[in-house]
């Protein structure tokens, strides 16, 4: 073997050592959102001086005057399972040595994502609620329905397979093509059924009027979020929205959030009794945490829906 | 293309590369997410670039290089360490490499530029423009970082082979 073949073994090698890419995405977004909803508080100086002053401690910080524009409290609100985990379909098979990593919603359709723990390629079987092929691909059957064979060119190509499963909804497995092979691919697509499923605990939240859930995700280590935004709004509309997480463990007394050049900033929370439930809150009341049960806790936080709302929503949450 | 497609079809490649070049999952994993951060907040910049996916790896070599910088002043070395670090230039032809495995700890002490060079020309199998876009730098730069790079790869090894020997 020459020098620059040993060179370029040692180079893949150290391919092992990637992360994977579907929670380097989910945690991206994680850090995105929260960057645009503390730009969205009252430009930004307000929430930072608020968040510096209290993180040194020298300042009790008073009520917050709320900043930017306000979403009004609800007068009704609706018990509401969210979908986070809660897929509209069951697995029965996926490839040997692959895990599930990640899971979202995001209105086009919900998918959840597996991981190949040798060679860290990715599986995706999802819902769409448009065509995923279009007019292309090769006419096949999954199941005895007609169905899309695709190559799809990105890095590296992937190999999908997708098929209608009633009016306006499909169901499509996606995985990488030198990884996942046609048989492979079918085999995980023919033992996939329309029954709902759950692959993360099930959170339900009273959600008020005029607030929806627009999109959530979630990661095996981060747990799941969900973002409930005013009249379902999308994420690029400018308005506020809340952000429930839900994680396993023990909550703590303080709260990470994203400062406004990317830094990690720690807001120190404290105990408070609210109809019968204990919270852990800011002193500002936009972020607000409940031990739900000894194993799992949610937090609940946004820099525009009133603090009532988001009291709200955490004193009313619980598991499925 | 919108940023969420070009993530889906990139992030792949763009995450194997960060741990090529750091061979550190967790420093890789900072880095690609530092890079999609800035890549999403001026996307309409990004996406009318030529080659968006050779400036996402910028993006990743700056965030290591910016790494080295902050480890590199963070940390005590002695003066010998510091002389391996900048390791030498010439090229000797007579001293072959070891194994792999002492060749991919060796990659490690290469300059930042180098190590970039390197994984862009013999993992990626980039040409020499390719890599001059990625890394913002001129054609005859990335071709010096590439042959001192291999020269100190060679030498390097040449060193630690005599003290196993001498030991």
């Amino acid at each position: 073997m020459t020098d620059l073949e040993l060179l370029r073994e040692a180079l893949r090698e150290r391919e092992s050592s990637a992360p994977d890419p579907t929670i380097v995405l989910a945690k991206t977004k994680v850090r995105l959102r929260r960057r645009r909803n503390l730009r969205r508080a009252a430009g930004l100086t307000g929430a930072v001086a608020l968040t510096a002053a209290a993180l040194i401690g020298i300042v009790a910080i008073p009520s917050a005057p709320v900043p930017g524009p306000v979403a009004e409290p609800a007068t009704t609100s609706k018990l509401t399972q969210l979908k986070g985990g809660l897929l509209p379909f069951t697995i029965g098979e996926v490839p040997a040595g692959y895990h599930l990593t990640t899971w979202a919603n995001e209105g086009d359709g919900q998918s959840v994502q597996y991981l190949g723990q040798a060679d860290y390629k990715v599986l995706t079987v999802g819902i769409r609620y448009t065509d995923p092929a279009g007019g292309s691909g090769t006419a096949t059957t999954v199941g005895g329905k007609p169905a899309k064979l695709r190559t799809i060119a990105a890095d590296p190509a992937e190999l999908e397979l997708s098929w209608e499963i009633g009016p306006g909804q499909w169901l499509r497995v996606k995985g990488t093509k030198d990884a996942v092979g046609e048989q492979a691919l079918r085999q995980v697509a023919e033992s996939v059924t329309a029954t709902p499923s759950t692959v993360a605990p099930v959170l339900e939240v009273e959600i008020p009027d005029g607030l929806s859930e627009e999109s959530s995700m979630g990661e095996r280590l981060l747990g799941q979020f969900f973002y409930l935004c005013p009249g379902g709004a999308g994420e690029h509309s400018g308005q506020a929205c809340a952000t429930v997480r839900l994680r396993s463990g023990t909550a703590q007394r303080e709260f990470g959030v994203g400062g406004p050049n990317g830094e990690d900033l720690k807001i120190p929370l404290t105990e408070q009794e609210a109809g019968g439930v204990t919270l852990l809150k800011s002193s500002d009341g936009r972020i607000v945490v409940r031990q739900l049960d000894s194993t799992h806790w949610i937090s609940v936080d946004s820099t525009q829906i009133d603090p009532v709302v988001l009291q709200r929503l955490a004193t009313t949450a619980k598991l499925g | 293309m919108d940023i969420d497609e070009f993530s889906r079809e990139q992030l792949p490649g763009l995450v194997r590369f960060a741990a090529v070049l750091t061979g550190d999952t967790h420093l890789a994993q900072d880095l690609v997410q530092d890079a999609l951060m800035r890549a999403h907040l001026k996307w309409p910049l990004v996406s009318t670039a030529a080659r968006p996916d050779l400036y996402l790896r910028r993006m990743v070599i700056n965030g290591h290089l910016t790494w080295r910088r902050r480890w590199y002043q963070r940390t005590m070395r002695s003066a010998a360490d510091i002389g391996d670090l900048r390791g030498p230039t010439a090229p000797d032809p007579a001293i072959g490499i070891a194994d792999r495995d002492q060749l991919g700890e060796l990659l490690g002490r290469l300059t930042g530029p180098q190590q970039a060079a390197i994984v862009l020309r013999f993992y990626e199998d980039r040409d020499d423009t390719e890599i001059a876009e990625a890394m913002g730098c001129a054609v005859g730069t990335v071709r010096s970082h590439i042959s001192r790079g291999l020269s100190a790869l060679r030498i390097r090894l040449d060193h630690e082979l005599t003290e196993v020997s001498e030991s």
